[in-house]
Parts: C-alpha cells; sequence; structure tokens
C-alpha cells in the first residue's frame, strides 16, 4: 500500500519547484481560491514520478508528488468518514461489526486502517490517507502507518468531551514523535471559535490549523483536505526558507 | 502473511456452525473431532471455548496456543498455553481485517484461512462465523488437515452458537 512512495524513492532529488508547477505564468491554483497566492514550496520527503528536467519545458509532463497524510483521532471521531467523503479512489476499508460498550457508540469500527486517494491532476500532487484506527488497543497500527507521513490529519469530535483528554495527550505525543505539521479536524462543529477552544484544549499550537467540520458532508470533508494541503505547503515553504538561511 | 483460500475438498466455505448468525453458507454437519490421544482418553467434551482450546493445544500435537477473538479485537479465549496480551486479540482482527481485502484484490470474496510462516512455526488464522476469528499458534510441521477438522468440529461452541 506504500508502493507508490517506495516505487518513486529513488527520484528524491525532485526540483522543489516543480511541486506545483515550474514557471509561475504555469501555475494554476492548487485548489479555489487561496492556494495561488502560495509560492513554490521547498521540497517533498516524497517523490516525484517524472523527469524534472523535461517536466520544467513541459507542463503536460508534469511529475506527480506524493503526499502522506495520517488520518488519526480518537474512536467514532470521524476518521473513516473523512476519508470515504474525499477519496477519489474506492476506499480500502477494514470496518467490522463492533462489539461490546463500543456498539453503543456505533455499528462498526476500523481494525486495521483505510486508505484513499485524492489527486490533483493538474497540479500533479498525489495525496495518499492512511487512517488509523482510533481504540488504544489498535495503536500499534498507528505505529506500523505512520512511518515517513507529510503531515497529520487529527480528528476530533466536537461532542464527544470524554475523549478529549486522551485525544491531546495522543496529538502531543505523536507530534513529538513525527515532528510534522498537523491539522486538527474538528467533526460536529460549525464554528470556528468553539474549533479553536477544543483544539487548544487538545494541546494544539497557535501555529496548528484548526478547521471545524461536518465530516457526513463530503463538501466539509474536502475542505479539511484543503487545509491540509494548505498546511502542507506551508510547512514546506518555511523548511525552503530555512535551507536558503543556511 | 498469505491468504489462503483452501484447498480441501471436503472444507467447507467458512466454518460458521449451521445455526450461528453468520450470513455465509451453512457449513456441512462436521466430522467428528480425531481421537484423542492415549493418556486423555476420558477428557470430557469441552463445553466452553476455553476449554476447546485448550482441548486443541493438548491433543494436536505441534499446537501451542490458541486465542478467540471478536473481529474487532477483544480477546474471548485462549489456551492456557498463551499469555494473557490484550494486544494478541487486537492484532487478530487487524490482520484478519487486512486479509479479507487481500482476499479482495484476489479475486475472491471469502477468506477462509490465513497463515503466518516463520521461523518459529505457523500462526493459523480462521474466521469462525462472521463476528470471531480463531488463531493457533504451532510448529511447523503440524497436521494443518487434522487441526482443520478439529477446528471444523468445535466451530458452534467456538462460534458460541452451540
Amino acid at each position: 500500500m506504500t508502493a507508490t512512495k517506495h516505487a518513486s524513492a529513488d527520484q528524491n532529488s525532485a526540483s522543489p519547484a516543480s511541486i506545483v508547477g515550474a514557471e509561475p505564468s504555469a501555475r494554476r491554483p492548487l485548489v479555489e481560491p487561496t492556494v495561488d497566492d502560495h509560492v513554490e514550496p521547498a521540497t517533498s520527503k516524497h517523490a516525484a514520478n517524472g523527469d524534472d528536467t523535461d517536466a520544467s519545458n513541459d507542463a503536460s509532463a508534469k511529475p506527480t508528488h506524493t503526499f502522506k497524510i495520517l488520518v488519526t483521532g480518537p474512536f467514532a471521531a470521524g476518521k473513516t468518514s473523512l476519508i470515504q467523503s474525499v477519496s477519489q479512489t474506492d476506499v480500502v476499508s477494514t470496518d467490522v461489526v463492533t462489539s461490546g460498550e463500543e456498539s453503543d457508540v456505533k455499528a462498526q469500527t476500523t481494525v486495521a486502517m483505510d486508505f484513499g486517494t485524492y489527486e490533483l491532476e493538474d497540479e500533479g500532487i498525489n495525496l495518499l490517507l492512511f487512517g488509523t484506527p482510533g481504540q488504544p488497543r489498535f495503536r500499534f497500527m498507528t505505529n506500523i502507518l505512520k512511518g515517513e507521513v507529510d503531515i497529520v490529519a487529527f480528528v476530533v469530535d466536537a461532542d464527544a468531551r470524554q475523549t478529549h483528554a486522551a485525544a491531546g495527550v495522543e496529538l502531543r505525543s505523536l507530534l513529538a514523535d513525527l515532528r510534522v505539521p498537523a491539522v486538527i479536524a474538528v467533526n460536529r462543529c460549525d464554528d470556528q471559535d468553539k474549533a479553536d477552544r477544543i483544539a487548544r484544549s487538545l494541546g494544539a499550537l497557535a501555529g496548528e490549523s484548526v478547521v471545524p467540520c461536518q465530516l457526513i458532508d463530503s463538501d466539509s470533508g474536502r475542505e479539511v483536505v484543503v487545509e491540509v494541503l494548505l498546511t502542507l505547503l506551508d510547512s514546506l515553504e518555511a523548511a525552503k526558507a530555512g535551507d536558503d538561511d543556511d | 502473511m498469505t491468504s489462503h483460500q483452501g484447498n480441501t475438498p471436503n472444507t467447507p466455505s467458512s466454518w460458521t456452525a449451521p445455526d450461528s448468525r453468520s450470513a455465509q453458507p451453512c457449513a456441512p454437519l462436521p466430522p467428528p473431532p480425531p481421537s484423542p490421544a492415549p493418556g486423555v482418553a476420558h477428557r470430557a467434551v469441552p463445553t466452553t471455548p476455553t476449554e476447546a482450546l485448550d482441548e486443541m493445544t493438548t491433543l494436536i500435537e505441534g499446537a501451542r496456543g490458541a486465542v478467540l477473538a471478536s473481529v474487532d479485537g477483544f480477546a474471548l479465549a485462549q489456551s492456557e498455553s498463551m499469555p494473557n496480551d490484550a494486544a494478541h486479540a487486537a492484532m487478530l482482527a487487524a490482520a484478519s481485517g487486512l486479509a479479507r481485502q487481500l482476499v479482495e484484490m484476489g479475486g475472491g470474496t471469502q477468506l477462509r484461512q490465513l497463515v503466518v510462516d516463520h521461523d518459529n512455526g505457523l500462526l493459523l488464522l480462521w474466521p469462525i462465523g462472521e463476528f470471531r476469528v480463531l488463531a493457533m499458534l504451532t510448529d511447523s510441521k503440524v497436521d494443518q488437515m487434522g487441526l482443520r477438522r478439529f477446528v471444523r468440529a468445535r466451530a458452534a461452541l467456538l462460534a458460541g452458537t452451540s
């Protein structure tokens, strides 16, 4: 399931500028409308599937850059819904029937992973979304899936306050380990201020993006993905600036 | 990890007991378990999943331990020889969940068996009805046919339907 990344791992020498287009005039908005203002990001850990030299001369041969997104968070927060709402390919789902107390919360749960994709063909960007199970007993799956992620989409249910304390510990621990940017998606929430408060209660840092969302709605799911992309590009841009300073 | 579709002529499409809640096809009446070893000739017929797992690990040469788990990762029973580790059930559920997806990748519709062949033996996993999975840890040279017959014979008990 990580074949895309591995298959292209030997091409990491891709020009960072080619991620969203080699020439400014050739660039199109990554996502309407705000990404247009972004400068080309610095680099991607993940590969470009193509020859960047050719790509700089031929926009039609634009390389594909693949980013790995870890979608995680507590049980029944909306992780699977997010992936199902945005994936452009059939979602690989490992949902099974719940039992015990968890069956009072929902009928099915993810036991291994969810996998979906989201491609911005014009921009040559391919997002791989890896969703984790939410229960602590499946933590080993998070440890498997978190390798080489580019960004974390941390989903939390605004109404499930009993999950927030543990979610905060998990969020900080994960980010301290991975050292990648994060977007906090506050599900069942329409209010930015409320979402911000919940995110801060989880220990989210001031610079971390917070998105209120309703993940039963695919448009809302796409807004989360847009924020993930923006955050990712900001991060790459900052990394490039840091490299330039050096 | 390999998913085996099973090619034993008498192997039913699943080990779901006839009166199970499973939507899968009903299995034919299972054959009786193999004759017990001389030393355990008078062993009582198991009445609980735990007893059935202990029976299997006792009677099947090369069987080291067994765990029965729900498909969502809760331990339901285990043989005495297994350590009490909640992570085992979760790992079995995750492996089973992924294996079912791999079955689809192979064009199949039903997981029958999952075999993890490692340097210290085998881990064999079977769906038990729709809601449970059974894993057995064995030596590499265990009689897998005999083991499967044995499990089939106890399927209803393990599925919680007997």
